[in-house]
């Protein structure tokens, strides 16, 4: 029952719709990557 | 012929900036050795070595490049545009283009009293003043008058012969003629390479010479004559050409064809002045054979053809871009018509891509078809307003071109000759006025004009019905530009059977909220510049106030004055703006109010001024003469609805031109379009072009943003901070964002129309900027899908760039498949771009950077990346991690998406 579920929802997915959202998880993965160089560097200048 | 490049190949010598200086240089080589190069001027003599036709191309493209893009218009013709009330900051180049070419340049004074003297000597001219000006990019008075005494070109010691220059013409497909051989005869005796392009240089320079009048106004020491390839032809010149031409007969055609001579705009020019009568009595038809009287009457007709096409279609823009492929006036006729013929058609063809029409034979006809109506009527100004006074009913262009051409078939030499003598009555017509107690402006005099040609009697009831038509004609003469016969196109009105009321109305809407716009510029530069004092400002509002509500409901205040039977005045314009569509108001009351007025309004504006001594202050009096000044439009001359439609924003514009035209406090343009002229005039040509492929109006707003906005990203953000008025939420998805945008828009607009009322007017300068900051970004969004989302990230607030690749063609709702490109500026790791593919729910991305190490940290925490992803309801099917292609040949333009295909 759940899988059906899923999969009708899987083919309503409208990218265009979502585009905000999914820009907004490469950002947030961007920010992490910047904020861990930082770190890093940082620890690299002790 | 190989003189300077031999001796530059065989020893250096300095060059030190002019020919004077070889002799000396060759002395001092000899004691210093060698020393500087001085490229350009070699590059200077180098263009006349050049023999491929290939080089001279190339050079010619970099020389062009760089004047292409930049520089349309002079700040003279902006301010002229700016004052007849036009939206210039909102108007596509090409309109702008389009209106600049209609105005006529100012005379300045002649303050050189040795230009009588420099024109003299050029006419003379000598063989070195025209070398020089064929390796000169800019050809001016001054430089043609300088290098008449300057040495430098020697004789070559070759022989050759007429015949040799035959054949160095046929070599590079010139026309041989009496100019072209006199150009290729300087050349070849100079030792100088002969090509068609210095061919056509050469006899260009002449012909400019040729024309120069020392009583033509304008005229100056640093004129420009000549600037790369084309002579700069004045409208006043190319009117005379065409008049000119336009009085050519058969007999003048035939005569010249006997006597073999070139069928060129400068033997017709030249044929028109010979006695008429000499020539019929001169034509040897009796000698010719039937068949050959056959084929001289064909070839006659073609010309007058041909004289046509040139007469109706060359404007001086016209002449300056046919003049850089061939000289104008010693080319055979045919060829310039010829050329005409496929200018136009290029134009027309960019016209209908701006409006984003289909070039279709069919849409081309309409657009050359109601241009040519357009020039017509400029030429037949006073037969047309007669037209338009005597028809009953509204007479399409089509009509009205049927109508002038049967008068000019009909119109004997002798009916145009007394098209000239209607002139010299001209000064005669302001003193009849004048004695008359009749008012005597410009206007009043065109329709005495039509008047007279119409044999109506020159009463004041006909002057007033006549004004009217002659301020509608001059208007749509301005208004109808090829871009807005493309607009009304569009709509699905063709131009050709519209009438030009018609037409007015529809390009009356565009323009009034640009006139807003320019009265409310208008009050800041004068606030600024401490020209407008407070109760001056009262006024200019009062006349913004005016506008605003016409705009906000012109059926309502049009309906107004036609019911209640007003005439057409700015006060009126005030009162129906205000109880227009308030049925609550008693009609009859009105009604006798308005009896009241008319006899009031009767009075002309000397007998107001007059009356109100008190207002001793110059704008008091000005806006008096505004509010009272009459142009009768009532129920039984206007007929319908629809006249008073049309005259409705001419009338207006008239007024704004009138009190702009009253401040000589306005000498320059506003500070801040200035600025904004500045920013276009610097914008490097890749942009214009990025713009015109995605169909963004290429107007001076859009350029200037665009190029603000990449310089100065953070701009956008500073605006909406310094007016809290405007939240910017993260929005949840991409329609959020252009609603939020068009609300910002919106609500900017009024804050900046409430501004101009209170006379805040710094606060309406901030409020402009934002709203043309985001009809900006709505547009891009609109034409190339690019957006700009603000997210909040920890507490700061970052701006994201995204362009959405929407395939054309799919329908709105089946977005099931995406493209995207993100491109995002980090703290440390620097740009990074993803490109992204969507499908149904399967997800494809590449991630970007210019940087190694930044590749490999991205790399390798990707499963984060696509866990949130998946989180979402995204399947990562495949990924890749690229290194920025800086190596490769850059494309100029920013656009990503044109990469897409290559990446993914």
């Amino acid at each position: 029952m759940a899988g059906q579920e899923k999969r009708q929802e899987d083919q309503e997915k409208k990218p265009k719709e979502d585009i905000v959202s999914i820009v907004k998880e490469f950002i947030s993965y961007f920010e992490k990557m910047d904020r861990s160089d930082k770190d890093d560097n940082s620890i690299k200048h002790r | 012929m190989r003189g300077v490049i031999q001796t530059i190949k065989s020893e250096p010598y300095i060059v030190c900036g002019g020919e004077r200086q070889w002799a000396k240089a060759r002395e001092t080589k000899e004691k210093i050795g060698i020393t500087s190069f001085d490229v350009q001027e070699i590059l200077g003599k180098a263009q006349n070595y050049l023999y491929t036709e290939k080089a001279e191309k190339d050079l010619a493209e970099q020389l062009q490049e760089r004047g292409q893009e930049k520089g349309y218009w002079t700040e003279e013709q902006i301010k002229a545009l700016y004052q007849k009330g036009l939206d210039v900051e909102n108007m596509d180049f090409s309109e702008l283009k389009a209106y600049a070419g209609e105005t006529a340049t100012k005379p300045k004074k002649v303050e050189d009293e040795k230009l009588g003297d420099k024109l003299e000597t050029i006419q003379k001219g000598s063989d070195q003043m025209y070398l020089y000006a064929l390796s000169s990019p800019k050809v001016t008075i001054d430089s043609l008058y300088e290098s008449n005494f300057k040495g430098g070109f020697k004789k070559s010691a070759l022989n050759y012969s007429r015949q040799d220059i035959s054949n160095v013409l046929k070599l590079n497909g010139v026309e041989e003629n009496k100019n072209s051989i006199w150009a290729a005869d300087l050349l070849m005796m100079y030792d100088m390479g002969v090509n068609a392009a210095s061919i056509n240089k050469l006899q260009n320079i002449q012909t400019a010479i040729a024309s120069l009048d020392v009583k033509q106004s304008g005229l100056s020491g640093a004129t420009t004559l000549m600037e790369n390839q084309e002579v700069k032809y004045e409208p006043e010149y190319v009117d005379r050409i065409t008049d000119e031409l336009g009085m050519v007969t058969d007999e003048h055609i035939q005569k010249l064809i006997e006597e073999g001579q070139e069928v060129n705009i400068e033997n017709l020019r030249e044929s028109i002045h010979k006695n008429a009568h000499e020539i019929l009595s001169d034509l040897k038809e009796d000698h010719l054979t039937d068949k050959e009287i056959a084929a001289l009457e064909e070839e006659t007709t073609a010309i007058k053809e041909q004289i046509l096409t040139v007469a109706a279609k060359l404007t001086s823009e016209a002449a300056q871009k046919i003049s850089g492929q061939m000289p104008l006036e010693s080319t055979r006729l045919s060829k310039v018509a010829k050329a005409l013929l496929e200018m136009e058609e290029e134009q027309m063809g960019q016209v209908l891509e701006e409006v984003e029409l289909p070039v279709t034979k069919e849409h081309l006809d309409v657009l050359t078809q109601t241009m040519a109506a357009k020039t017509n009527i400029k030429e037949h100004f006073t037969e047309t307003a007669t037209l338009e006074l005597t028809s009953q009913d509204e007479m399409t262009l089509r009509e009205i071109q049927s109508a002038l051409a049967h008068y000019m078939a009909h119109e004997t030499p002798v009916e145009k000759r007394f098209g000239e003598s209607l002139a010299s009555v001209e000064g005669q017509i302001k003193t009849f006025l004048e004695n008359n107690q009749l008012p005597s402006e410009e206007g009043q005099i065109e329709g005495a004009k039509a008047l007279i040609a119409a044999s109506m009697e020159v009463s004041e009831e006909n002057l007033q019905a006549i004004e009217t038509v002659v301020l509608k004609l001059n208007h749509f003469l301005e208004e109808l530009t090829p871009v807005q016969a493309a607009r009304m196109l569009k709509e699905g009105i063709n131009p050709y059977h519209a009438t030009i009321d018609e037409i007015l109305d529809f390009t009356g809407k565009q323009h009034v909220e640009g006139l807003k716009g320019n009265v409310a510029e208008a009050i800041v530069a004068l606030k600024q510049q401490g020209s407008l004092n407070d109760q001056q400002q009262e006024g200019m509002i009062g006349l913004y106030r005016i506008l605003q509500a016409v705009t906000k409901d012109k059926e309502a205040v049009m309906g107004y004055l036609f019911k209640n039977q007003l005439p057409l005045t700015v006060e009126n314009l005030q009162a129906a703006a205000r109880y227009a569509g308030k049925t609550n108001i008693v009609d009859a009351k009105l009604d006798q109010h308005a009896g009241e007025k008319s006899k009031e309004q009767l009075q002309t504006a000397q007998n107001m001024l007059e009356k109100s001594e008190e207002a001793a202050d110059e704008m008091a009096k000005a806006i008096k003469i505004l509010e009272e000044m009459t142009l009768p439009v009532d129920a039984e001359h206007s007929g319908k609805m629809g006249r008073l439609s049309a005259i409705l924003y001419p009338y207006i514009k008239e007024q704004f031109k009138k009190e702009l035209g009253k401040f000589e406090g306005l000498k320059a343009l506003p500070e801040s379009f200035v600025e904004k002229l500045e920013v276009v005039q610097q914008a490097p040509a890749s942009v214009l072009e990025e713009m015109r492929e995605h169909h963004i109006p290429v107007t001076i707003n859009n350029v200037y943003w665009m190029e603000q906005m990449s310089n100065q990203p953070e701009l956008y953000e500073a605006l909406l901070e310094a007016n809290p008025d405007f939240q910017e939420k993260e929005p949840r998805n991409l329609e959020e964002l252009e609603e939020a945008l068009s609300k910002i828009c919106q609500e900017a607009k009024e804050k900046k129309e409430e501004a101009v009322v209170k006379g805040n007017l710094s606060r309406y300068k901030n409020y402009k900027a934002v709203e043309e900051m985001t009809a900006f970004k709505q547009q891009r969004i609109e034409k190339e899908g690019f957006y700009q989302i603000p997210f909040i990230i920890e507490g700061e607030r970052k701006l994201v760039s995204l362009y959405v690749y929407d395939q054309k063609g799919q329908e709105a709702d089946l977005n099931e498949n995406l493209k995207a490109v993100i491109s995002y500026e980090t703290k440390h790791l620097g740009t990074i771009k993803a490109y992204v593919k969507i499908e149904k729910d399967q997800l494809g991305f590449e991630i970007e950077s210019k940087n190694e190490s930044v590749k490999k940290l991205l790399n390798a925490h990707q499963d984060l990346l696509i866990q949130g992803l998946l989180d979402i309801g995204y399947h990562t099917q495949y990924t890749g991690y690229k290194e920025s292609e800086v190596t490769q040949p850059q494309v100029i333009s920013r656009d990503p998406l044109s990469r897409f295909e290559e990446i993914i």
